[in-house]
């Protein structure tokens, strides 16, 4: 590289080339581990808020048809009724209405909600509250939630 | 950088072999930290499952004023089974009763208990002292 005998050699192209090349395939993995770790980060924040949210719901679902027949119950489209009671899916929210009376409690974010009625045999009758994803896309298996409540069995 | 006598170009070897192991020992941890996330986060994931379906079976259970332990241990199926968990081959149940309380398990991989519950069960119901799955 040089004439003078004491004078340190820089690297040539192909070393700095080398160099170059490990640099950038240690820093690949690391650069997909960010944007992994990342999303992960912001899937376990979804998840808290989901389980702080769907636990409220749970209560006041369980609470309104604690007191009802099963016999009383009916699927309506986006509305579930029992006996005095009317729990209706609106936009990003449940509204529980009992006479005049409107509870709104929040669904989780970006989640739907649909009602059923479980009727198994030789078991308790059940109204099913499941909080699906909002169809984005994206598979995401962990994010359904089920929600059962069961009314007053007078005749069993 | 440049003196008169000792014209330095550029970095030593030893420099970027020193430089490339620090990089990598950067990287190594922070592969060890992702790695920790994720399975931290899976495991948070699957336990809030796990509560969602012990609460359902609960509540099911609440609803059945004869619930023996054959009753309990149905439910406690039908309900994971209709989670997200039931899909996952390392998640298991378990019902182990005596003559008054059926214990309820959710298993992860390794035995290890997701959630974990405790029935009271009616007196003098039909298989109430089934402990079949999960018996020590």
């Amino acid at each position: 590289m040089s004439n003078c005998p004491d004078r340190k050699r820089g690297f040539t192209m192909s070393e700095s080339l080398a160099v170059v090349a490990l640099a950038a395939a240690l820093l690949t993995p690391t650069g997909r581990l960010f944007v992994d770790a990342t999303r992960e980060v912001a899937r376990s924040a979804r998840l808290a808020r989901q389980a702080q949210t769907s636990a409220v719901l749970a209560a006041r679902w369980r609470l309104s048809l604690r007191d009802s027949r099963p016999e009383t119950w009916r699927v309506e489209e986006n509305a579930f009724v029992c006996e005095g009671a009317r729990i209706e899916a609106a936009e990003g929210r449940l509204l529980f209405r009992r006479g005049d009376a409107c509870v709104p409690v929040a669904l989780p974010p970006g989640m739907d909600a649909a009602f059923a009625i479980e009727r198994p045999e030789g078991l308790a009758d059940c109204a099913v509250l499941s909080l699906r994803p909002r169809d984005t896309g994206r598979p995401d298996p962990g994010g359904r939630i089920r929600i059962v409540a069961c009314g007053r069995e007078d005749d069993r | 950088m440049r003196g008169k006598t000792s014209d330095k170009a550029g970095f030593t070897l030893l420099e970027l072999i020193a430089a490339a192991g620090f990089l990598a020992v950067l990287t190594a941890s922070f592969y060890g930290s992702c790695r920790y996330l994720r399975k931290v986060e899976q495991a948070y994931a699957a336990e809030a499952l796990a509560l969602h379906v012990m609460e359902n079976v609960v509540a099911r259970c609440a609803a059945e004023p004869a619930r023996g332990a054959a009753v309990v241990r149905d439910i406690l199926e039908a309900e994971l089974r209709q989670s997200p968990l039931g899909a996952d081959p390392r998640i298991a149940s378990a019902c182990r009763a005596d003559a008054a309380y059926a214990d309820l398990t959710i298993e992860g991989g390794g035995a290890r208990a997701l959630a974990r519950v405790r029935v009271p069960l009616a007196a003098g119901a039909a298989g109430g002292a089934d402990a079949r799955e999960g018996a020590p």
